[in-house]
């Protein structure tokens, strides 16, 4: 079972999702997040989802769940590069990301961690 | 028979065949009355069909469809031909797909049903006349005879009527289809009306197809032009109802998860009273009574200040 890199920018977190994420895999990722964000103190927390074509509901809850525990361990959330058919599920699907902003794209996503708190 | 004539036909299946038939109430003993009937058809064959084109090409409607002497040559051969075929009373799959392709052809040379079921209508006058001259007053045999010709005759239009009938609806769907693309197309134009920023203008009754339409558009527009911000503009929207609010909600989540913010103007007063008495909760959405207000604070959150040129 491949793991996903969870890399330090800085004090940001950087994650890119690449492979089709089974169930486990995301749980896996969710621990290899929130141990590195308390080994690392990072302050926030960039999810690359440019290559992933299908978001379902588990994953969808996942992703919104390690935000607000990156929330509560003091790092903030941006979700970048969300693909409009996923983005369509997902809002069909009535999910909502609260503890999450949203960027076009990875740049754009790390500028707004960078900034800081808006 | 070739495959190729019945593309587009009905397809019917055996079940089929046999419910119609007792429908009509057309039997063996009806098969058996047309037999003996195909030799009295064969020696009146030609007065007949010389009766019946002459009938056919006086009417200005039958006429302009038996245009020259070589398209009644053919209707006259492939009408003799079927009459033949139908006076044999087996009405198997080969009749039935005959009677298809009657109507297929009918079609084709754009002979309506109107005509078809008229025309008919005369073959059965003149059979009339020839079948109670042929029995002599033989009452019993007569109708007996009548009535196998009616039945049949009246299961060929039937037949060709229903070909032509599935031939007009798939014309007309094909041009509704096509008509509804084009309608989805010219109504969801997204408009890059400066760097990042990304206007859709609504136009007309937006409904459930139109607005997944709408929706995926912009949703590729946004990550095509990597724009931050979309105006929706509902100027030219007459009317929102709940499942219109509700859509237009569901496009606005969308591209917030993508990283863009919307900002929805052209909000008519009518519009605005219709929202508020429905209750619709547009929350966090910026608004604005019209396009210009909402494109000022699009800029002005790019950075970007207008001005006039000085001098």
């Amino acid at each position: 079972m491949p793991r996903i890199p969870v890399l330090k920018i800085k004090d940001v977190l950087i994650v890119s999702l690449q492979v089709e994420m089974q169930d486990r895999l995301a749980l896996e990722l969710q621990d290899d997040i929130l141990s590195t964000l308390s080994r690392t103190g990072a302050r926030g927390l960039l999810l690359d989802v440019t290559s992933i074509d299908v978001v379902d509901s588990f994953l969808g809850r996942v992703i919104a769940d390690t935000a607000s525990m990156a929330r509560l361990m003091g790092a903030e959330t941006v979700l970048a590069g969300l693909q409009p058919a996923v983005a369509i599920t997902l809002s069909e699907l009535g999910l909502k990301l609260p503890q999450i902003r949203t960027a076009l794209n990875l740049e754009k996503g790390l500028a707004m961690l960078e900034t800081g708190k808006s | 028979m070739p495959d190729r004539f019945y593309q587009g036909a009905p397809a019917i299946s055996a079940q089929e065949r046999a419910d119609r038939l007792a429908f009509l109430m057309l039997g063996e003993d009806d098969g058996a009355a047309l037999k003996e009937l195909h030799p009295l058809f064969v020696e009146r064959r030609e007065a007949f069909l010389d009766a019946f084109y002459g009938h056919l090409t006086s009417f200005p409607g039958t006429r302009s469809v038996l245009k020259d002497r070589a398209t009644i040559e053919r209707a006259r051969s492939g009408q003799a031909m079927y009459m033949e075929r139908m006076l044999l009373g087996r009405f198997d799959e080969d009749f039935f797909n005959l009677s298809i392709q009657v109507g297929l052809k009918h079609y084709e040379i754009g002979l309506e049903p109107k005509w078809v079921v008229a025309a008919w209508g005369v073959y059965l006058t003149y059979w009339t006349q020839v079948i109670v001259e042929h029995f002599h007053g033989d009452v019993v045999r007569a109708v007996r005879g009548l009535h196998a010709v009616h039945k049949a005759i009246l299961l060929a239009v039937q037949l060709s009527v229903d070909a032509y009938y599935s031939k007009t609806l798939e014309r007309i769907q094909a041009i509704v289809a096509s008509q509804r693309a084009a309608i989805l197309e010219l109504s969801t134009p997204v408009i890059e009306i400066w760097q990042g920023i990304l206007v859709l203008p609504l136009i007309g009754t937006i409904d459930s197809a139109r607005t997944r339409q709408i929706m995926e558009n912009l949703l590729n527009r946004v990550v095509e032009t990597q724009s931050e911000i979309v105006i929706l503009d509902l100027t030219g929207v007459s009317v929102v109802d709940t499942a219109v609010a509700n859509h237009l909600m569901k496009t606005v989540e969308a591209a917030e998860l993508l990283g863009a913010r919307c900002i929805l103007t052209g909000i008519s007063p009518a519009i605005a009273q219709t929202l508020v008495h429905l209750g619709v909760d547009l929350g966090h959405i910026t608004t604005s009574a019209t396009l210009r207000i909402g494109l000022q604070q699009a800029l002005r959150s790019q950075g970007v200040t207008l001005g006039r040129l000085e001098g």
